[in-house]
């Protein structure tokens, strides 16, 4: 029944889960040994999934938590076994998932990076070839040969994320962080992910980040409450999601989902609550800081301004600093309401509007709001630093600044739209 | 379309390398866990952490695997001789009944409960132990008995030596019967890897079995010829001693070591058809209920 001739790398039909109903665990086990069938089912946890995903695609898979991502990437890496439906993996699969999980701290370094790639599958000998590259790649110095408690996280992370990626994977499964650790390394383990989609590899990726799903992924594939919501090119499932979360965001208010949505809550560095200036004397290595973020407004200046619907110019200033061996960063600016909805945002990349940076690494840029379209209530801005190719997110201060709109008549909504009547 | 319980995976270049079939258990799948094939390396390195994990980070590390067994035999020693003043067997036997000779045949039967007990008390908890080796990556679950029984064979390796030194120190000789050391405790090997498959099953999906484990445990040390000579049991316990593996093992350990008797091969070999019985029957539940490990663990 299974078409071995297609390129597809993972299939799935009709792919369910359910998990025993808790406290029985007793009556599960006698039901596996006499091999009845399950009486009692509990959550369903995933029901009816069904997709191919061929050679070399980018599948970006998003949903609420609890919508049954985890259980999917989990079945498709094998650790779970489907309670129906049918599943074809082909080829050698390397998961994201909890990094460094198997470590024991009372070794070193080097010893559990041995026998961590034991376990994802590396013979002894293809272990003995790779540990140099690993140990290289997690640059983490003599600290490879102390045992692993004494490491710092970002140290315990850059190790297994070293290990993890070290199998040359055909398929592989990332949840939730596309890079990790920070500064440096942040962005070297998001170019090592790159380079294995270029190399070919096949990704399935699990994401509330829906900026990052669709500048990475051709398609996508909602899940809601465990089934298949959407599947399709991933800009028309994100806006359908995103569309979905505002629904929820309207229904509960102060819900911020749709602001932390736009980019992973953890590639901040700090959310400063002044957010107006941040002191960094130098460019971080391989990273970039953004250290000041000022509104101006007709004779207004400050982390706050009160402004005129329609009527004056915003002008935001942000300033940042990036290391210089690394190319040109580029700025975004998110625009939340009370809700967390984010109105609007935009992206230096997108306008073509290139940043200048100064020999030592520091920058300034200035966005004209014009004519402020916004209508009456506060807004938050959130601005973002990011790689030269608006990916791989550096730094972002989480509402740095607001906007008190005020407006003149009864107009009611979020923006005036630019119309005519005729 | 396919049966709605059928999974079908495929690793590696060969689509037919390791089909695994949730719910179906196999002979071949039974067999295939019996013995750790190609996940042999593997095997031994972790059998090599977990000894190095235990001496890790103390004092004289290494040392205690000799020390250890010693201080215990020196305690059991002193307080069953000088404290509750118990004589070895009828008396008859070899030299007098010195303190010495009493740790000989202390030590031959406790080595065989050390290695048991090790192995099987741990068990339980093998699978619960380890949830990133069942949830996050596609692990051979079924070696881990081997890794703990590998790891408490060297155990029993140096008590094995201690034993053999302590006799010929003793008795200036070895008889040449003690080379049927190794054959008399092969049947320890299915008979605790089986328990620790078949708890190790059990143990993951009913908690209490570690606590009835360790009660068990306590009192199979006193219902096993440990702390007396089982010849020196009235007639009509003779039988139901027969029936405890770990019996005939140990009466057969102090018979080609300290005696000088090669075994009853019969009685030996219906030992070890028991520990194969007992291995088959672990790895079938075991292979039966593995699917469902990480949904409880």
């Amino acid at each position: 029944m299974w078409s071995e001739d297609t390129a597809a790398v993972i299939e799935c039909r009709n792919l369910a889960k359910a998990y025993a109903p808790t406290g029985s665990t007793g009556q599960r086990f006698w039901q596996l040994l006499w091999g009845q069938a399950h009486r009692t089912v509990g959550r369903w946890a995933l029901d009816g999934v069904s997709f191919q995903l061929g050679r070399g695609e980018v599948l970006g898979v998003v949903g609420c938590n609890g919508a049954g991502k985890s259980t999917l990437l989990q079945m498709l890496c094998g650790t779970l076994s489907p309670t129906a439906g049918d599943m074809v993996v082909r080829g050698r699969v390397a998961a994201l998932l909890e990094l460094g999980a198997g470590f024991n701290p009372d070794f070193t370094g080097r010893e559990n990076a041995t026998l961590n790639a034991a376990l994802l599958g590396l013979t002894p000998e293809e272990v003995q070839r790779k540990l140099p590259d690993i140990v290289a790649f997690a640059d983490i110095g003599a600290f490879i040969d102390e045992p692993v408690k004494t490491y710092s996280s970002g140290m315990f992370v850059r190790l297994a994320f070293a290990v993890a990626t070290s199998v040359e994977p055909e398929i592989l499964i990332i949840d939730e962080a596309l890079s990790v650790g920070d500064g440096a390394f942040a962005r070297k383990s998001f170019e090592r992910i790159m380079d294995l989609k270029r190399g070919g590899a096949t990704i399935l990726f699990c994401s509330h980040s829906l900026y990052q799903v669709e500048a990475l992924c051709e398609r996508a594939l909602w899940l809601n409450a465990g089934r298949m919501q959407a599947i399709g090119p991933a800009a028309d499932v994100c806006a359908q999601y995103q569309a979905f979360l505002n629904g929820l965001a309207g229904l509960a208010r102060g819900h911020t989902g749709a602001m932390d949505g736009m980019l992973p809550a953890d590639a901040s560095n700090a959310s400063d609550p002044s957010g107006v200036h941040r002191q960094t004397v130098c460019a971080p290595a391989g990273g970039g800081r953004i250290t000041g973020f000022t509104l101006r407004c007709a004779q207004q200046m400050g982390a706050e301004v009160t402004v005129r619907s329609g009527l004056d110019d915003v002008a935001v200033e942000i300033s940042f600093v990036c290391d210089p061996a690394l190319p040109c960063p580029v700025l975004a600016l998110g625009i939340s309401d009370q809700n967390g909805l984010t109105v609007s945002s935009a992206l230096s990349l997108m306008d073509q509007a290139p940043l200048n940076r100064r020999p030592d690494g520091s920058g300034q840029a200035t966005l004209v709001l014009q004519r402020l379209p916004l209508l009456k209530g506060r807004y938050s801005l959130t601005p973002f630093l990011l790689s030269e190719d608006g990916l791989h997110p550096y730094d972002q201060v989480l509402h740095a600044g607001h906007l008190r709109v005020t407006q003149d008549g009864p107009l009611q909504g979020v923006v005036s739209l630019p119309r005519r009547w005729l | 379309m396919a049966d709605k319980t059928l999974q079908k995976r495929e690793r590696g270049p060969d689509p037919a390398a390791s089909p695994r079939s949730a719910g179906q258990t196999t002979v071949r799948a039974v067999l295939q866990a019996l013995w750790p094939g190609r996940h042999w390396g593997l095997t031994l390195q972790l059998a090599t952490r977990e000894l190095a994990a235990r001496f890790r980070g103390q004092g004289l590390g290494w040392a205690w695997l000799v020390l250890a067994p010693l201080l215990m035999l020196a305690v059991y020693t002193v307080v069953l001789t000088q404290v509750l003043g118990v004589r070895w067997g009828t008396a008859a036997a070899h030299s007098s009944g010195t303190d010495l000779e009493f740790a000989l045949q202390l030590y031959a039967g406790l080595a065989v409960f050390a290695f048991f007990s090790e192995v099987v008390l741990r068990a339980p908890r093998l699978i619960t132990n380890v949830p990133h080796l069942v949830k996050r990556v596609v692990f051979p679950l079924e070696i881990l008995p081997w890794v703990s029984a590998l790891a408490a064979m060297v155990t029993l390796v140096l008590a094995a030596a201690l034993l053999l030194a302590g006799t010929a120190a003793t008795r200036g000789q070895l008889p040449v019967s003690a080379l049927a050391l190794p054959l008399v405790w092969l049947p320890l090997l299915p008979l605790t890897l089986g328990l620790g498959w078949l708890l190790a099953a059990v143990g993951t999906y009913i908690r209490d079995v570690g606590e009835v484990l360790g009660l068990a445990l306590g009192a199979l040390l006193f219902l096993s010829p440990v702390f007396y000579d089982a010849a020196s049991l009235p007639p009509a316990l003779q039988l139901p001693l027969g029936l405890n593996p770990l019996a005939v093992v140990m009466t057969q350990t102090r018979q080609v070591v300290l005696v000088g008797q090669w075994p009853a091969w019969d009685v030996w070999a219906a030992v070890m058809l028991a520990g194969v019985m007992a291995a088959l029957l672990g790895a079938a539940v075991f292979t039966r209920v593995r699917s469902g490990f990480a949904d409880v663990v």
